[in-house]
């Protein structure tokens, strides 16, 4: 947590809210039309943890298994972008966008296809408003939906890089109260890298 | 450049590499026209490369314009973006059917292809879904039919009034109803995954030892139906009896998967039933055996000593002056008495013993394992208890006695009726011995015995017929002057051979059979004859004392046969002296005192008999108008010696003398006594100390 906070220092994670905030509300809104709900954003919380931590840091009680999609990105930096549902919620949310009344028990082929398009818009959004802003190019990869053992998604072999950009953001669905959690997995390089363009953009 | 790599012959290969490909392929240039698709795009869009080349898409395909797709493709050549497109949320993008004319329901995937480092090509991956979208279905179809069977299932099982659980193949529960949880008092996320066995535990008091039901249900795919033997614990530990139902559910190819046990509360049903399987075999006022259970277990002993040699023993008791609390104080109180003798006689029994009420006022004990001494003890013992014991009414003791016949269960007998028979005997011949006192039955005498009793009913009555009855008549002496001769007259009777029978063999059965009457009217009409013969003879007339049952002197005909026959013979009234009991008297008390009156009016006198014997009330005295009080022998013919029994007469006598009413004691068997009762006061004495009773017609008036 000192190294992290080190590499990132309040101001740092300030602009790096207010940036992907941006993202967000461009992703919400597309959300907000496809489930024809009103999506409420919380005020993204920025943290650089071990990646260990995170799901505590999640939530107060993480669930064993999570579903949810992971966008893969490289180029300036390296890292993933992951959206994150409890199952339940997963299911919730299909139900939510499909108007299915009678979900199945869990997912099929074609929701976890609907959920990922879901993802890919939201993280395409942070991505993008990431790049734009760094007038980086980010090579990201085709978004992959995922069901994993929580603290195994946060696990890391490479112990001492394994740290997190946490954007800990929590979009609602008000009629479904359905929480998702948006997060980004970067190696220390990268984020130091993050900070020096924010060092750049801000003129610091 | 690009362009134009894709001719040479390693861009001939990719594009029979893309050709062949299962999945349609797109690729849109920076400025977002067409530059290839494979053929799989041809097929399925029915329109060939060479037709779009240089196009845009949405040129060929209008109805892009309001899909996500061209928004798509330009994040990725405008800001470099993958793209998902989902079949769920964007339906039949683009116009794709397969040659019989079928949409191709496809997804969407594009992938940013970078040119140079400013410029990106698109492309775009269409992949067929049609088979995963019909498999989803199948899917959504099944579980919805399997959810509604479910939902039916439970609901059905919920409705159930009997609660039902399912096990698994190990009999662990996997489903239980409502019912279920009431009953077993578990609740069902306690229930689930624990052995039938130990959520309905088998109570120990039903069937010990009994293996649970579903183990043999399991084990040997037994089922049972509607059974009534088990009995569970609830979760209290409390027991509640069950009818259930139990069967093994197997698959069609004979695997056993589970169980299925239904099963409801009969506790209260049970217990219904057990009361009335009791009210069966007991008697409702006192609780104790009654006597069809008596004879039921009197069988069981019977054929243990039978088999077994053991010796038991049947007591048969019967309570002599019941019938005057039963009468004078209600049958309330009456019932009260009951339940109390039972409880006395209960006190003085062993364990063991069975007490038995088999009538009103009829009990019976049996004695297992009992020999014959012991239980000739025990008899007397409850006699003792009976004599001892007083029952109190509005301040009144009542004393009771007790008849008691006793006999052996030897195992000769043919069944129980027959031994209870001969206690009967037994204790009717107690009863005819003068009650109080406990008579063994004889098994010598076996056969006659009981019939013995059934016969005297056509005896008697023939005997009636034929007038085969006389009197004896036994002197009333004056102890203290000469007086007007006094006899009592006693009938006997003669059998068809001649010989004399003894009234104590006869008069009870006269009395069990209502036969008192007729051999009342007998007696009176003889004596009146006898009268009518002295006055024919102008002989000197004795006072002539006759006994009159209890029956006879509380019935109005009977008064009125006694006032005609008394006008028929012109009797001379004034000599006759009607002795009646004191029970007689008080059991009717209302009727005596009419017909007291009546013959009073005549001059009649009367004689209180066995006084001592029974209620000894002296209030009631007060209310008969006797002149005579006859007391009991039994206290008489121990005067010498106890000094109590002769307190006794002392006080009645005195009292008598208060009242104005003459004393007359019976037994009076010798000279000693005659002192005694002399020295009392006592105004006649009876008995074969005076004279022994002999034919009226023989003795002689002077």
């Amino acid at each position: 947590m000192n190294k992290a906070n080190t590499i990132l220092d309040e101001i740092h994670l300030d602009a790096l809210g207010e940036l992907l905030n941006i993202g967000m509300g461009a992703a919400t809104a597309s959300l907000s039309t496809m489930v024809r709900q009103e999506v409420l954003l919380s005020v993204p919380v920025i943290r650089v943890l071990n990646q260990q931590k995170v799901p505590k840091q999640l939530y107060d009680n993480p669930p064993t298994t999570i579903s949810g999609v992971r966008q893969s990105f490289s180029g300036e930096f390296t890292g993933s972008a992951l959206l994150l549902f409890s199952d339940e919620n997963s299911i919730s949310l299909v139900r939510a966008v499909l108007g299915e009344s009678l979900p199945l028990a869990q997912l099929s082929e074609m929701e976890e296809e609907a959920i990922t398009e879901i993802g890919n818009i939201i993280l395409n959004a942070c991505i993008s408003s990431l790049a734009n802003v760094f007038h980086e190019h980010l090579n990201s990869e085709t978004p992959e939906y995922l069901h994993e053992d929580l603290n195994e998604l946060f696990s890391d072999d490479e112990d001492d890089d394994s740290f997190v950009l946490l954007l800990k953001m929590t979009f609602q669905i008000a009629k479904q109260d359905i929480t998702g959690h948006v997060t980004f997995v970067m190696d220390i390089e990268s984020i130091t890298k993050v900070r020096d363009q924010i060092n750049t953009m801000l003129g610091l | 450049m690009q362009k134009h790599s894709i001719n040479n012959d390693s861009s001939h290969q990719l594009n029979d590499i893309f050709n062949a490909c299962g999945f349609g392929i797109i690729i849109i240039d920076e400025s977002s026209k067409i530059l290839y698709w494979n053929k799989w795009v041809s097929k399925n869009s029915h329109v060939s490369l060479d037709d779009v080349k240089g196009q845009r898409l949405e040129e060929i395909f209008p109805i892009l314009g309001k899909t996500r797709l061209l928004q798509a493709i330009k994040d990725a050549l405008e800001h470099h973006l993958p793209s998902t497109l989902s079949y769920k949320l964007n339906r039949q993008m683009l116009p794709l059917s397969s040659r019989n004319g079928k949409n191709i329901e496809h997804n969407i995937k594009l992938s940013p292809l970078k040119k140079t480092d400013l410029s990106y090509h698109c492309l775009v991956e269409i992949t067929d879904i049609s088979a995963a979208i019909k498999r989803e279905n199948q899917l959504r179809e099944i579980s919805d039919q399997m959810r509604r069977e479910k939902e039916w299932a439970n609901v059905t099982l919920m409705s159930i009034a009997d609660a039902v659980i399912t096990t698994d193949q190990d009999g662990s529960i996997t489903s239980v109803n409502e019912k279920a949880e009431n009953l077993t008092g578990f609740s069902r996320s306690t229930m689930i995954g624990k052995f039938l066995s130990d959520i309905c535990p088998i109570s120990n008091a039903a069937i010990g030892g009994s293996p649970h039901p579903i183990t043999n249900c399991l084990e040997n795919r037994l089922a049972l139906t509607d059974t009534d033997n088990y009995q569970f614990l609830t979760a209290d530990g409390n027991p509640y009896a069950v009818n259930l139902s139990i069967a093994a559910i197997i698959d069609l190819d004979n695997t056993l998967l589970g169980a299925v046990m239904t099963f409801r509360d009969i506790t209260q049903s049970r217990h219904i039933s057990d009361q009335l399987s009791w009210q069966a075999k007991h008697d409702h006022l006192t609780g104790l055996l009654n006597r069809r259970e008596l004879e039921t277990k009197i069988e069981e002993h019977r054929l243990d000593a039978k088999h077994n040699d053991n010796s038991h023993n049947l007591m048969y008791i019967d309570l002599d002056q019941f019938k005057i609390v039963n009468d004078t104080c209600g049958h309330g109180v009456g019932d009260k008495l009951l339940k109390r003798i039972s409880q006395v006689f209960q006190d003085q029994l062993r364990k063991d013993d069975i007490l038995a009420r088999i009538g009103g006022d009829e009990f019976c004990v049996l004695l297992p394992m009992c020999p014959a001494k012991n239980a000739l003890s025990i008899a007397n013992t409850l006699r003792q208890a009976t004599l001892e014991y007083r029952f109190v009414h509005d301040n009144k003791p009542y004393m009771l006695g007790a008849s008691i016949g006793l006999t052996a269960i030897t195992g000769f007998e043919r069944n129980a009726a027959e031994i209870l028979s001969a206690a009967d005997s037994a204790c009717y011949s107690a009863k005819s011995l003068g009650r109080n006192r406990v008579q063994v039955h004889n098994h010598d005498t076996n056969d006659e015995q009981p019939q013995q009793v059934m016969q005297w009913f056509s005896r008697l009555q023939s005997a009636l017929e034929e007038d085969r009855f006389i009197l004896y008549a036994q002197e009333i002496a004056s102890i203290h002057e000469q007086h007007t001769a006094h006899y009592e007259v006693l009938i006997r009777m003669l059998d068809q051979d001649g010989n004399i029978v003894p009234p104590n063999s006869f008069i009870p059965a006269a009395e069990r059979f209502n036969l008192m009457q007729s051999i009342d009217r007998w007696v009176l009409k003889k004596v009146c004859q006898y009268f009518s013969g002295l006055q024919k003879n102008n002989k000197k007339l004795p006072v002539i004392s006759i006994n009159l049952s209890g029956i006879s002197v509380g019935d109005t005909h009977f008064l009125e046969e006694t006032t005609s026959l008394f006008e028929e013979y012109n009797t001379p009234t004034s000599y006759i002296c009607f002795e009646i009991t004191e029970t007689a008297a008080i059991s009717n008390l209302k009727d005596a005192l009419t017909f007291m009156t009546e013959m009073k009016k005549r001059d009649c006198k009367f004689s209180l008999d066995d006084f001592g014997s029974g209620l000894s009330s002296f209030t009631y005295l007060k209310t008969l108008p006797v002149d005579y009080l006859k007391i009991d022998g039994q206290f008489v013919k121990n005067i010498t010696h106890d000094l109590v029994d002769k307190e006794f007469v002392e006080s009645i006598h005195k009292i008598a003398q208060v009242m104005n009413i003459k004393t007359i004691a019976e037994f009076v068997e010798n000279d000693q006594i005659l002192n005694t009762l002399k020295d009392i006061g006592i105004h006649y004495a009876q008995g074969y100390g005076i004279s022994r009773p002999v034919p009226l017609d023989s003795i002689e008036l002077h």
